[in-house]
């Protein structure tokens, strides 16, 4: 049998996979983090045999409070609906975690599915982060609004996005379908571009904000 | 344009939702037992009021969820906003 390459969906955006020559004043920094393992945990909460595998495999319990996401050891857990999260981890490690959460979750009534291929994450960091972000989205992501821990998922330039807040106004994770991820990355290039953007070449790694995974931030809606 | 109060994610603007229909259409106990006209009347009729509107959003671009929202159709102000399987209008409460 032939050996299966994977692929970022960004493979042809060449300064994506290789970073650019970084203009003189830096506005944002901008990497991808293509293969990570991405996976969609479904069931509910007021289950507690749900909540307790669940706690049991991701060593932390599900976050519960809606846009709030939490940290176990190499895990993001982030709450995406009343009976959805996104599970981020290591993509090396994703085959372990899904068949851990698989077997734990074996008796209960929930779903584990692997959504690692259909997309990916792009990291934006620096002072003009949150201004390249509201240049193409209506979500108020200033950290008044959107402290640490904040996630949720919006519209970014009409395609639609996850978008994490890994640092209050200063760094963001957006999470964005394969097929629109060459559009967007576009789009962020250009959106990017006045503020002085550089390109860091791509890197597979999970980046945790070093939160207590016990007690998740409150946002301004509130639960 | 206006903002929507998704009863999970707080207020966002209208572009993440999905208009979803009317609400409190309520599903006829025994289906058999009505003629042509009243099940015709159940599925496709709906009101369309010149104010006040009981109808459904689906925040499709965040959590997911459908939702009753009680809407005046001429000012577009949102009077309230609530997980489903709120009363219809004008039922005691």
């Amino acid at each position: 049998m032939s050996e299966i390459k994977i692929e970022s969906p960004l493979v042809d955006q060449v300064e994506a996979v290789r970073g650019n020559s970084a203009p003189a004043k830096v506005g944002v920094r901008m990497t991808e983090h293509p293969f990570l393992g991405q996976i969609v945990l479904r069931g509910k909460s007021s289950d507690t045999a749900f909540t307790a595998a669940c706690a049991g495999v991701l060593g932390c319990e599900v976050p519960t409070t809606p846009n709030t996401y939490a940290e176990g050891q190499g895990v993001v857990i982030a709450w995406m609906g009343p009976t959805e999260w996104l599970v981020l981890v290591d993509g090396e490690s994703t085959p372990a975690w899904l068949s851990a959460l698989r077997g734990a979750l074996a008796d209960v009534h929930a779903g584990v599915l692997d959504t690692s291929g259909g997309q990916t994450l792009i990291s934006l960091e620096g002072p003009a982060a949150l201004d390249v972000l509201a240049k193409g989205s209506t979500l108020d992501l200033h950290p008044r609004v959107a402290p640490t821990g904040f996630c949720t998922r919006s519209l970014l330039a009409k395609s639609a996005m996850f978008v994490r807040v890994v640092e209050a106004g200063q760094r963001f994770e957006i999470v964005v379908r394969r097929s629109f991820a060459d559009y967007l990355w576009q789009w962020l290039v250009d959106a990017g571009g006045e503020y002085g953007l550089a390109i860091q070449p791509a890197e597979s790694t999970l980046v945790l904000a070093g939160l207590q995974a016990s007690a998740p931030p409150k946002t301004a809606t509130g639960a | 344009m206006f903002q929507i109060d998704c009863p999970w994610c707080g207020p966002r603007d209208q572009q993440e939702f999905a208009y979803a229909g009317e609400a409190a259409i309520k599903r006829p106990e025994n289906p058999a037992s009505l003629s042509d006209a009243e099940w015709a009347d159940y599925l496709f009729m709906r009101t369309n009021p010149r104010g006040r509107h009981h109808e459904q959003w689906r925040h499709v671009h965040g959590c997911g969820q459908f939702f009753d929202v009680v809407r005046d159709t001429v000012t577009y102000r949102i009077e309230s906003v609530d997980v489903p399987g709120r009363p219809a209008l004008g039922d005691a409460s």
